[in-house]
C-alpha cells in the first residue's frame, strides 16, 4: 500500500514539475520583450529625456516634394521633414536611429536621407538642430510617432517616441500643395530660440 | 589508494551518503572553479577592454610615462610616451593646426566656448601616436571631446602630433611595403583646441587613445 502511494507521489512529482516548467517557460518574456528599449513618451514642442541626451521635436513639415541643401526630392507619397533638437547629456552624441513609426506601432520607417547621419556631433550642453527626413504613405501618416535615439543599438536603453500630432486634414493639405518644402542645414548652438 | 581500499572493505554496507559521494564532493569545488573560468572569457571580450578601466592620473603641466598596448595587423604593440598637458585656458583665438590665426566673425557656434590646451609629448619617432583623443571633465564626469567636424578652420585631425612631420602609422594589412620613415622629432609641443558648451567648467583634461587606458591630468585650481 505504501509503496504504491510512493510511486503516485513520484509521478505526481514529475507532472507538477512539466506544467511548472511549461508555465514558466511560456510566462518568461522572450529576447523581443525583454530586450526591447525604454520607451519615453512625449509631444511635440516639449523636451523628452533620455539616458543620453534631451530631444525636442520643433516643427513638422508635410510635402510630396522636398528640397535639401543638396538636392530635391519627389514621392508618391509623402515627405516627413521632422526638425528636432538634441542636447546631449554626458558625452558628444548625435542621432544615431530616427524612424516615424504609425498609430497602431505595426510599421516603421526608418531615415533615408543622408540628413540623418551629417547631423553633427556637439559636446554636452551644447544643442544640435537637425532636419530629419522620411518618406512615409500618406495612409500611415495621422497619428505617428517619430522615434529617435543616440544609439544604433537601443536594446535596453531609452527611446524617444514622440507624437508627431499629425491630422487627417494636414495629410490632405499636404498632397494638394504645390510648394516644396525646404530644410536647413544643421544648426549648433543657439540656446533658446 | 590501498588504505582507501582496505578501509572501504571493512566498512560497513550501509555506508553514509556522504561517504559514497565523496569523490565527487571533493571534484565539485574543482568542477565549479573550471566551469567559472572557462566563462569568465566573456569578461574579457565583452566588458574589461572596452571600459575606460585603466586611469593615469596627474597634474596639468607635469610629465607623466603612459603605457598603452594596440592591436593592428602587424600584431600587438606597446605604446609608451611620457606627455604633459599644460597651459589650459579658456576663450581662446581661434589658430590651425600650423598655428596662424583664424580671422572672421561668428566662427564658433552660439552658446560655446573654444578651449586651448598645450601638449608636450616625448616618444620614439616610430611610436604610433596617431589618432588620440582629447576631452575636458568636469565635476560631473561630463566630456567635452574635441571633434574638429565641429570647427569652420583646419584645425587638424590628428591632436598630438605635428602637422608638418611624416608620422608613422599602424600596420593596416599583414603584408605591408616598408613605410615613409618617421621624420617626427623625439620631443615636440603641440596647440590642441577644443569646444565646450559656455558653462562648461573642466576640473581635468583626458588623453586616450582606445580603452582601457586613460590619461587624467587635473587642472590646478580644481580643488572643490
Amino acid at each position: 500500500m505504501n509503496r504504491r502511494w510512493g510511486r503516485l507521489a513520484r509521478a505526481g512529482f514529475v507532472v507538477l514539475a512539466l506544467v511548472a516548467g511549461k508555465e514558466l517557460a511560456t510566462a518568461l518574456p522572450d529576447q523581443d520583450v525583454s530586450l526591447r528599449p525604454f520607451e519615453v513618451a512625449g509631444e511635440l514642442g516639449t523636451p523628452v529625456e533620455l539616458r543620453t541626451g534631451t530631444v525636442e521635436v520643433r516643427e513638422v513639415q508635410l510635402n510630396q516634394t522636398v528640397i535639401t541643401p543638396t538636392a530635391g526630392y519627389r514621392t508618391p507619397g509623402l515627405w516627413v521633414a521632422v526638425s528636432t533638437r538634441l542636447t546631449p547629456a554626458q558625452e558628444k552624441e548625435t542621432f544615431a536611429y530616427a524612424a516615424v513609426r504609425s498609430e497602431d506601432g505595426r510599421r516603421v520607417w526608418e531615415g533615408r536621407t543622408r540628413s540623418s547621419l551629417s547631423c553633427p556631433t556637439p559636446p554636452p550642453g551644447v544643442p544640435v538642430t537637425c532636419d530629419l527626413l522620411f518618406e512615409v504613405p500618406p495612409e500611415a501618416l495621422v497619428g505617428a510617432d517619430l522615434l529617435v535615439s543616440t544609439e544604433a543599438d537601443q536594446r535596453h536603453d531609452s527611446l524617444a517616441v514622440i507624437d508627431l500630432a499629425i491630422t487627417a486634414e494636414q495629410v490632405e493639405r499636404a498632397q494638394a500643395q504645390d510648394e516644396p518644402v525646404e530644410t536647413r542645414e544643421a544648426l549648433v548652438g543657439g540656446g533658446d530660440d | 589508494m590501498t588504505e582507501g581500499g582496505a578501509t572501504a572493505v571493512h566498512a560497513p554496507v550501509h555506508r553514509g551518503w556522504w561517504r559514497r559521494n565523496r569523490w565527487a564532493l571533493l571534484a565539485l569545488p574543482v568542477v565549479l572553479v573550471v566551469v567559472a573560468l572557462s566563462g569568465a572569457g566573456r569578461i574579457a571580450t565583452f566588458w574589461w577592454p572596452l571600459e575606460m578601466t585603466d586611469g593615469i592620473e596627474t597634474q596639468v603641466g607635469e610629465m607623466t610615462r603612459f603605457t598603452d598596448d594596440y592591436v593592428d595587423a602587424g600584431g600587438e604593440h606597446e605604446r609608451t610616451l611620457r606627455i604633459a598637458v599644460r597651459d589650459v585656458v579658456p576663450d581662446a583665438d581661434p589658430v590651425t593646426s600650423r598655428g596662424e590665426p583664424v580671422l572672421g566673425e561668428g566662427l564658433l557656434p552660439e552658446g560655446t566656448r573654444l578651449w586651448q590646451l598645450q601638449i608636450d609629448v616625448e616618444a620614439d619617432p616610430e611610436t604610433v601616436l596617431s589618432g588620440c583623443r582629447i576631452a575636458l571633465v568636469d565635476a560631473d564626469g561630463r566630456l567635452a571631446e574635441r571633434d574638429t567636424t565641429l570647427l569652420v578652420w583646419d584645425a587638424g585631425w590628428d591632436a598630438c602630433q605635428p602637422v608638418d612631420t611624416a608620422n608613422p602609422s599602424a600596420q593596416l594589412f599583414v603584408d605591408e611595403g616598408e613605410h615613409e620613415r618617421s621624420t617626427r622629432p623625439p620631443a615636440y609641443s603641440r596647440t590642441v583646441q577644443l569646444l565646450a558648451a559656455g558653462d562648461f567648467e573642466p576640473i581635468a583634461v583626458r588623453v586616450w587613445w582606445e580603452p582601457p587606458t586613460y590619461l587624467t591630468a587635473r587642472l590646478p585650481d580644481a580643488g572643490r
